[in-house]
């Protein structure tokens, strides 16, 4: 594929003061080859973009000799290999030269996720196949520090994800291109290269002139004319030149002087956020998945931080080796649901919540895929540094205590983790109950508006103790008189003793004797309105055992007189 | 003791519960200045049986929402209380390695000993604890690497016996009774009058 010209052109913008970042990945092909093939890292290979439908289950016999190559690795390029030569030119130099078809698709997939990423940094992103990214940071690089630090800072997050890239700030994007991919090394060490406002045509002047985005007849036309460079290029007379090159001209002249009015098609992100690496051969065990989960999470976070959301949810999804699956009789794809108490965005906080579940899977089958989603996300919310919190060096909670509560409730799950909460009710099971350890703001306030009234109010409740009406305020009970109970058993345990003083019992292999007891509280008929009264009596008993006194509440079922103890204090 | 793993071993089925929420009680009422206010720390409660009862927490002087209680599996309990200790956000981290009435673990603490030893190592040299209520009566090959292992016996309704067993400054001791106003205060309440229908019912 040839460095055309980036994806044209529906309307002319303002061009007054634009500035665009180029980022152009050179070993992209390369590098996305490399990470599914294993033996692909090293040795001369060569690979070939392809459509779909020319991919006849990716042999090399099915790709023509005649084909160019899009890409080569570095030992190929050793060897004297380039791109744009054809694959017999470099089987002639390289025997065994292997080559690799890549669907252009998994290539726009790439640079999808970096123009993600690169949103951050600018409201307008384009992508241009096969390796640039494209940003405009028209009026926002003041925001980083100036353009020499925001380029330092994209590189960063681009070289952070496993790419290797080049970077150029200029007017246009055919001209940030040109210079992002010609340009030789910067002397000051920094990889970023800034073409000015003014003087862009002195600073383009030393490009060869193949970087402009010319076509092949129009480029060997100049190169046998002596025109080697841009400067080579603006020195001629632009009269003479109409002639000679008809509807390229003017647009090469105006790059050769350091002009570039080429506006971008903006790049429409996908709603979903959706990360995924998939396997040549089914992995076993969840090692191997732990290890590709760490470039998955860095890309989604990536993609999360570009455009300024957070995770509410995730969805870790696992696809197996249909064959072996169906052979033992499991499923094809195993899930994992990820509700988060805080919305998480960044990449260790998001892989610590993943992995704590992850790392104890026990998988049926081998792993093909792994696919991680962001199926609800929110706006992030920035969080202020606090100077006090980071010379003290401590703990910061509010970061902390969101990420320890999604690794447990990943862990143990999320109905296991939270805060006890007391509710209004008459039977002692209601009274308590483990509600979110964070309370989700925004959306409560959506979902009171959308329910109603919600929870039950804390007005006082009305319970008959022998018929006479006692009085309940919130939080206490007839029960809280006395030493207060700390365990209610899940389900009551059957009470097969007499409820008298002396009378023996039996829990749990243990004998225990009675040794006081005193009615506490009586039910009668309550929450009559499910259809099935509760009448109970409640009383309270010290159990005596060989060693020691443990205090505990029995209730008796009036409607059959069977005894259950139900809570403990102890 | 902060900055320690404590081993409170309780014989019986007695007052566990009690004394884990009195310690972080008084962990909650060391309020943290923040900016002019004062917020009560973090404490966890990693509770196995799934019994612990909100209202008898409140009744020990606790504020609930910031009391996190996790209820994992019986092997999941070291794994999820190395998580709480290591990540430094609570004060103080209480595991219930005991149960209750009706609800006891089948807890070894023959495996724990490892655990234990990078628990002491998550809070060593901090302001923070971990706070272990364990069945004295569970067989265990060796005792538990704790800092300080605490025994108590509820050996009657009004009375506790409570020995210090292990302390790393030395500081043990021999069984001491210790009253238990509590649990007295509820027997020697008059008899209610509805007393007579339990008679019936016994």
């Amino acid at each position: 594929m040839s460095a055309s010209s980036p994806e044209l052109v529906s309307a002319a913008p303002d061009e007054a003061g634009r500035r665009i970042v180029a980022l152009v990945l050179p070993e992209l092909l390369i590098e996305l080859v490399a990470t599914t093939l294993a033996e692909r890292a090293r040795g001369a290979w060569g690979v070939v973009l392809a459509e779909p439908t020319a991919l006849d289950g990716r042999t090399e016999e099915s790709i023509r000799p005649t084909e160019r190559l899009d890409a080569v690795s570095a030992s190929a390029r050793r060897c004297g290999v380039r791109a744009g030569q054809t694959i017999a030119e470099a089987r002639n130099l390289i025997a065994g030269f292997a080559v690799e078809t890549l669907r252009p698709a998994a290539v726009e997939r790439a640079l999808a996720v970096i123009a993600e990423l690169a949103l951050g940094f600018g409201a307008t992103v384009a992508l241009g196949l096969p390796d640039t990214v494209w940003v405009d940071v028209s009026g926002s690089a003041h925001l980083f520090g100036g353009e020499a630090a925001l380029a330092e800072e994209l590189t960063e997050r681009v070289r952070s994800l496993g790419h290797g890239v080049r970077v150029a700030v200029a007017e246009g994007p055919a001209l940030a291109r040109a210079v992002a991919r010609w340009a030789p090394p910067n002397g000051d060490g920094k990889s970023a290269h800034l073409v000015p406002r003014e003087g862009a045509a002195s600073s383009v002047s030393s490009l060869p002139i193949v970087a402009l985005p010319l076509g092949e007849e129009c480029q060997e036309f100049l190169l046998r004319l002596g025109v080697l460079t841009l400067g080579d290029l603006a020195g001629l007379p632009r009269t003479t030149l109409a002639s000679r090159l008809s509807g390229e001209v003017a647009r090469a002249l105006e790059l050769a002087l350091g002009k570039d009015p080429t506006p971008l098609v903006p790049y429409r992100p996908p709603e979903l956020v959706r990360e995924e690496v998939r396997f040549e051969y089914g992995v076993d065990g969840s090692e191997p998945l732990l290890f590709a989960l760490r470039g998955v999470t860095a890309r989604l976070a990536a993609r999360l931080a570009g455009r300024g959301v957070a995770a509410e949810k995730l969805v870790l999804e696992l696809e197996h080796d249909r064959s072996i699956a169906r052979l033992r009789g499991a499923k094809e794809t195993t899930k994992f649901g990820f509700a988060l108490s805080s919305p998480l965005s960044r990449e260790d906080e998001i892989r610590r919540v993943v992995s704590s579940r992850l790392e104890r899977a026990r998988l049926p089958a081998p792993t093909v895929t792994l696919a991680l989603t962001a199926p609800v996300v929110v706006s992030a919310t920035a969080r202020q540094l606090e100077l006090g919190d980071t010379l003290a060096g401590g703990t910061d909670v509010e970061k902390e205590l969101p990420l320890v509560i999604a690794e447990l409730a990943a862990d143990v799950g999320e109905n296991k983790v939270g805060v006890l909460k007391i509710l209004d009710a008459h039977r002692l099971e209601a009274r308590s109950t483990l509600a979110p350890a964070l309370p989700r703001k925004a959306r409560a306030a959506r979902g009171a508006s959308r329910t109603g009234p919600g929870p039950r109010s804390a007005t006082p409740l009305s319970v008959h103790v022998s018929g006479t009406p006692l009085e309940v305020v919130e939080g206490m009970s007839p029960f809280d008189e006395r030493a207060p109970l700390t365990r209610l058993l899940p389900e009551p345990v059957r009470f097969e003793g007499a409820l008298r003083v002396g009378a023996t019992v039996a829990f749990e292999r243990q004998l225990f004797t009675i040794d006081a007891l005193r009615f506490e509280h009586r039910l009668h008929a309550v929450e009559w309105w499910n259809g099935d009264p509760i009448m109970r009596d409640y009383i309270r008993v010290w159990l005596k055992s060989t060693e020691s006194v443990i205090e505990a509440v029995v209730y008796v079922d009036r409607a059959n007189g069977k005894r259950y103890l139900q809570a403990v204090a102890d | 003791m902060r900055g320690g793993v404590v081993e409170l071993s309780i014989a019986g089925s007695g007052l566990g519960t009690t004394l884990s929420l009195a310690a972080v009680r008084a962990f909650q009422e060391r309020k943290e200045a923040s900016f002019g206010t004062s917020v009560k720390p973090w404490c966890a409660f990693v509770d196995p049986s799934s019994s612990l009862y909100a209202p008898g927490v409140v009744a020990s002087g606790i504020a609930l929402e910031r009391l996190l209680v996790v209820r994992p599996p019986v092997e999941a309990i070291g794994r999820v209380a190395l998580k709480l200790a290591e990540s430094g956000v609570f004060e103080l981290v209480v595991v219930d390695l005991m149960g209750t009435l009706g609800r006891s673990l089948d807890c070894s603490l023959g495996r724990l000993g490892r655990v234990v030893r990078r628990l002491s190592m998550a809070v060593d040299g901090t302001n923070k604890s971990v706070l272990l209520v364990t069945d004295t009566h569970v067989e265990r090959a060796l005792p538990l690497p704790v800092a300080q292992r605490i025994e108590v016996v509820r050996t009657a309704a009004d009375r506790l016996s409570v020995r210090v067993a292990k302390d790393r400054r030395g500081r043990i001791s021999a069984p001491r009774p210790i009253a238990w106003t509590r649990g007295l205060a509820a027997l020697e309440e008059e008899p209610r009058e509805e007393t007579a229908d339990v008679r019936k019912l016994a």
